[in-house]
């Protein structure tokens, strides 16, 4: 399969600080990757490079088989970005936002409306973006990212404290460019969207990427599966966490069955929590 | 091309849009000709002189009523003298005592007096004195015109003004772009304009283009409201505006570039008008031309267009004026843009 973006070795610092730390990956056509990192670990500054916002200190970067510092323009054309920062002209209406965006790739026409109706905001709306809500500018932004109908989409935390009726349009506007064939990079904090979106998921942490595959491999690699059985035990509930990797624990399952009054009793899979727990000792959230 | 023009046609409309920039670019329009026109079109060439004298006051009235361009007010006593120079009444005041064993002239003006109103002054009192003592002056004044003859055509105030206006308008306009660089900024704006295949030159010119145009429409508008247009003035104005109009460009490229919001753009944007633009204005006024204000290119703006429209001075005279300006347009633009750019790629 041919990779849409290959990031290789690149590192950037910001005077003493190390944000991005030699870091390799590549995402292939039609992918989906999310890369996933507390505040602080990297992810920002790594997509600004791979969107030519900055250039990497060290390493290349090459979208579309173009080299990003030979090519950047071109690569630009082919490219659409949504930015965490609801960086849109306020003072401008949905419609015109779009067109404005359009123009600057050259399509002098484009279906504004079509676009607004996918991202669910109401096309007829013609007041200026400052008095759209946080979630309906978000949308906004997703419904920019496409104006040029990209072949990789990147989106710097897309869903991040929207209204969950937001979340869902934009998580289901991800899964339809993907199916049309574009290649998606996503950065997030949040593991649920990650794991549902995302082909493969990085971990990063402190400017380098500590685990990069498909979210069930590191779930089943990484992660903790486990049987939670919560039983009355005299007077008081008792609640055991029991690993499914532990081959005592079919015997143990039995006697507490036998002996005491289970209450309820269930698996738990591994989450990417867990994973990210593993690499960094901490949550993702700290 | 294009996308510099699609991005000037966004930074037009947003420029308008907002309420603060619009309404001092209208006010600039509106105000600044209304003030021009209120202002006195004429210079009032009387002298005001106070006078007292001892003795011979009918004499010098009969002697001073043929006299033109001369107003005289007469006090009744020294102190009351006094007072009408004190409060302004009149220009300059002239006492006279005449006794059998004193005579005294003296000549009272305020501090503020310019050298030129004393000088009248102290020439109106000899000839009273002479013709009240009956004695010759031991000296003989001649006067030298150095330059255009202005006896009766002198330069109304307004018309001094008229060039600074001009500048003025013009100065409005480095708030507004400053205003619209550092917004772009600090809203991320750029960076969304940075990830299409638009370029930072590109983004550069666009801003460029904006406030050159911008500001060039407004000081034309300006100065074709204050009538400075002639056949031999129009070419000549329009070259020095639009190298005005460059220059505060460059300035608002700079105080764009350090500016973090919509107040910190306006402190730069003052810094850089009272550091670059203010001192080169005294050029418009009589003695305002020395050596080291020489140094600030307004007043390469201000001598030039004081010159064309208020002394009739051909183009051809200030060429090096246009010259030096083109490169320090040029080098000024450029440490802009610099600085532009450092700012967005970090």
């Amino acid at each position: 399969m041919d990779h849409s973006v290959v990031a290789k070795d690149i590192a950037y610092s910001y005077t003493e600080h190390r944000a991005v730390d030699d870091i390799s990956f590549h995402i292939d056509e039609g992918e989906v990757l999310g890369l996933l990192g507390p505040n602080g670990a990297g992810k920002t500054t790594t997509l600004k490079m791979l969107i030519g916002l900055l250039l990497p200190q060290a390493g290349s970067i090459s979208i579309l088989d173009m080299d990003m510092a030979h090519d950047r323009e071109k690569i630009q054309s082919l490219i659409g970005v949504c930015f965490e920062e609801k960086n849109l002209y306020d003072e401008m209406s949905a419609a015109a936002n779009l067109n404005f965006f359009a123009s600057l790739f050259g399509s002098k026409h484009i279906d504004a409306d079509r676009l607004l109706e996918k991202m669910g905001l109401p096309p007829d709306r013609k007041d200026n973006v400052a008095n759209f809500s946080k979630g309906m500018k978000q949308r906004l932004m997703i419904a920019r990212a496409l104006v040029n109908h990209p072949r990789v989409l990147f989106l710097d935390e897309p869903t991040d404290g929207l209204d969950p009726v937001s979340a869902e349009t934009i998580r289901r506007v991800i899964t339809e460019e993907k199916e049309l064939g574009a290649t998606v990079f996503l950065t997030t904090h949040d593991m649920m969207e990650a794991d549902r979106l995302s082909d493969r998921v990085g971990f990063m942490n402190e400017g380098k990427i500590v685990a990069l595959d498909t979210p069930d491999n590191l779930k089943h690699q990484y992660g903790k599966r486990v049987l939670k059985v919560r039983y009355r035990s005299g007077e008081k509930i008792t609640e055991r966490e029991l690993s499914l990797e532990d081959p005592q624990t079919g015997s143990e399952v039995d006697r507490i069955l036998a002996q005491h009054d289970v209450r309820d009793m269930h698996t738990e899979e591994a989450t990417l929590e867990d994973v990210f727990i593993h690499f960094t000792g901490r949550k993702l959230e700290e | 091309m294009s996308r510099v023009f699609t991005i000037v046609g966004k930074d037009m409309r947003q420029m308008l849009s907002n309420r603060f920039i619009a309404v001092i670019m209208v006010l600039g329009i509106i105000f600044y000709p209304v003030i021009y026109y209120l202002m006195p079109a004429k210079v009032d060439e009387t002298f005001k002189l106070g006078m007292y004298v001892t003795q011979g006051r009918k004499q010098i009235e009969k002697q001073l009523a043929q006299e033109e361009g001369l107003q005289v007010t007469w006090a009744d006593t020294e102190r009351q003298l006094e007072k009408l120079v004190r409060d302004k009444d009149v220009q300059a005041g002239f006492s006279l005592s005449t006794g059998p064993s004193e005579q005294k002239a003296t000549l009272l003006v305020s501090s503020d007096t310019p050298k030129e109103v004393r000088d009248a002054g102290r020439t109106i009192g000899r000839e009273i004195a002479y013709a009240l003592l009956g004695y010759e002056l031991p000296v003989e004044m001649k006067t030298r015109i150095i330059g255009k003859d202005m006896m009766g055509a002198q330069i109304p105030l307004r018309d001094r003004m008229k060039v600074l206006i001009l500048i003025f308008v013009l100065v409005t306009e480095v708030f507004a772009l400053a205003n619209l660089l550092s917004d772009e900024i600090r809203r991320h704006t750029v960076e969304a304009l940075l990830v299409t295949p638009v370029t930072i030159g590109e983004f550069l010119s666009a801003k460029a283009v904006t406030g050159v145009t911008i500001a060039f429409a407004e000081g034309m508008a300006v100065a074709g409201l204050l009538g400075v247009f002639t056949l031999r003035t129009f070419i000549p104005v329009m070259i020095f505006m639009l190298l005005a109009s460059v220059f505060v460009t460059a300035l608002a490229f700079l105080a764009g570039a350090v500016s973090r919001d919509f107040v910190t753009s306006i402190m730069w944007s003052m810094l850089a008008i009272i550091v670059l633009i203010v001192p080169g204005m005294s050029a418009a006024f009589p003695a305002g031309s020395y050596p080291l204000i020489q140094l600030f290119p307004v007043y390469h703006l201000v001598e030039p267009l004081n010159g064309m429209l208020n002394y009739d001075i051909a183009f051809s005279q200030y060429l090096p004026q246009a010259a030096y300006l083109i490169v320090f347009d040029t080098a000024i633009l450029l440490a802009g843009f610099g600085v532009l750019r450092r700012r967005l790629l970090t």
